[in-house]
């Protein structure tokens, strides 16, 4: 008969806390009646696990329930790898449509003939330009020289012409006076003494 | 990194957003568990199979309702304990099933596959109460704290059923201990 003042079931089971738990580890190495009854229930625990565990016959799953089932936008919006990938999909998918779809430049077979006469064309409007341009710049050249010729000769004709016309002015004033000398010396007018 | 398991309470809170899939992982962590404690219960594999998908789609339903994550497994097998006695008031009176010494004697002689039928004979010869406390404490470990919970009872009516049915395996399957089981 083990000592009744031992939860000894609370003890096997691991029920006991710590300070109880060593008060009977103490105990049941000195009380030979308490350590048969241990040994009891061990062995009935032991016994007990040779109950063999059972293998469930069907796997229990479940495949949705519309409680719980969110909508399918929140299902998309929460899944952020699934958007990433969808992206990447239909960003792929884009690139392949644009490709496969996309109008090829035109072909034209072009023959060395073709290509010299192009390349002919080609120099005589660009030597044709150049002409035009050689032309306009030597016209423009020649214009503003000319005009600066005819500038200066302008310029020389009016100067003689207002030298002419100041020796004209002189000479007439020259004539004016004699002119009146010889009225005067007619008329017998005396003529204003020029001394002292 | 370093390969991390994914604990229950993860699951749980993916299977409150929706997912499946996550919900169907924690099935499988714990059907075997609930199946084999149900069965202990009602002895009978079809029974504790239909009783085991109550229990996952109840619990699945519930789920929002599940207060503390971590305390999942005592909340699970509450469900569990409910539905099967649910199940039993609806198709059995509870029975006490008495002692037969004749298979108790008998099992002394059995090999281990043996030894586990006598086990089973003993268990069935408690009472549903008692066997309950064994399958909890014994089969699936919980505390008493947390079978109290489970069985809607004090700690104090755990331990005596407990104990009881302790003292009655410990003499139905003494024959059985002094064979094989060291």
């Amino acid at each position: 008969m083990s000592c009744s003042t031992y939860d000894w079931k609370g003890f096997v089971l691991g029920e006991l806390i710590a300070g109880d738990r060593q008060e009977a580890e103490e105990h049941v190495k000195t009380c030979a009646a308490c350590r048969e009854e241990v040994d009891r229930l061990r062995l009935t625990q032991a016994a007990l696990f040779a109950l063999r565990e059972e293998e469930i016959p069907r796997r229990i799953a479940f495949v949705s329930d519309p409680v719980l089932k969110p909508h399918w936008w929140q299902r998309v919006w929460m899944s952020g790898p699934a958007m990433g990938f969808a992206s990447a999909v239909l960003i792929a998918c884009a690139i392949l449509v644009n490709a496969a779809y996309r109008p090829a430049p035109p072909q034209v077979a072009v023959t060395p003939a073709e290509i010299d006469q192009r390349v002919r064309a080609e120099v005589d409007k660009r030597v044709k330009t150049a002409v035009v341009e050689a032309v306009s710049e030597v016209e423009a050249r020649d214009g503003q020289k000319t005009a600066e010729l005819v500038k200066a000769v302008d310029e020389k004709y009016e100067f003689q012409r207002r030298a002419d016309l100041a020796a004209f002015e002189d000479y007439a004033r020259m004539q004016q006076k004699k002119t009146n000398l010889a009225y005067m010396a007619m008329t017998g007018i005396d003529q204003p003494s020029t001394k002292p | 990194m370093i390969f991390r398991e994914v604990e229950d309470p993860d699951l749980i809170a993916k299977a409150r957003r929706g997912e499946v899939e996550a919900y169907n992982l924690l099935v499988s962590r714990w059907e075997k568990r609930v199946f084999n404690y149900l069965l202990r219960l009602v002895g009978n594999r079809e029974d504790a199979l239909d009783l085991s998908q109550d229990v996952f789609l109840k619990a699945y339903q519930n789920l929002k309702k599940l207060e503390d994550p971590a305390r999942f497994s005592s909340w699970l097998f509450r469900i569990a304990h409910n539905e099967a006695y649910s199940m039993l008031r609806k198709n059995r009176p509870e029975t006490e099933l008495t002692v037969d010494p004749a298979i108790a004697e008998a099992s002394a002689r059995m090999y281990p596959i043996e030894l586990s039928l006598a086990v089973e004979s003993a268990l069935g010869r408690l009472s549903g109460d008692q066997r309950e406390a064994v399958l909890l404490k014994i089969y699936q470990g919980f505390k008493f704290e947390e079978m109290a919970e489970i069985l809607d009872c004090p700690v104090s009516t755990v331990k005596s059923r407990l104990y009881t049915a302790l003292d009655l395996l410990k003499i139905s399957l003494a024959p059985v201990q002094t064979r094989g089981v060291e």
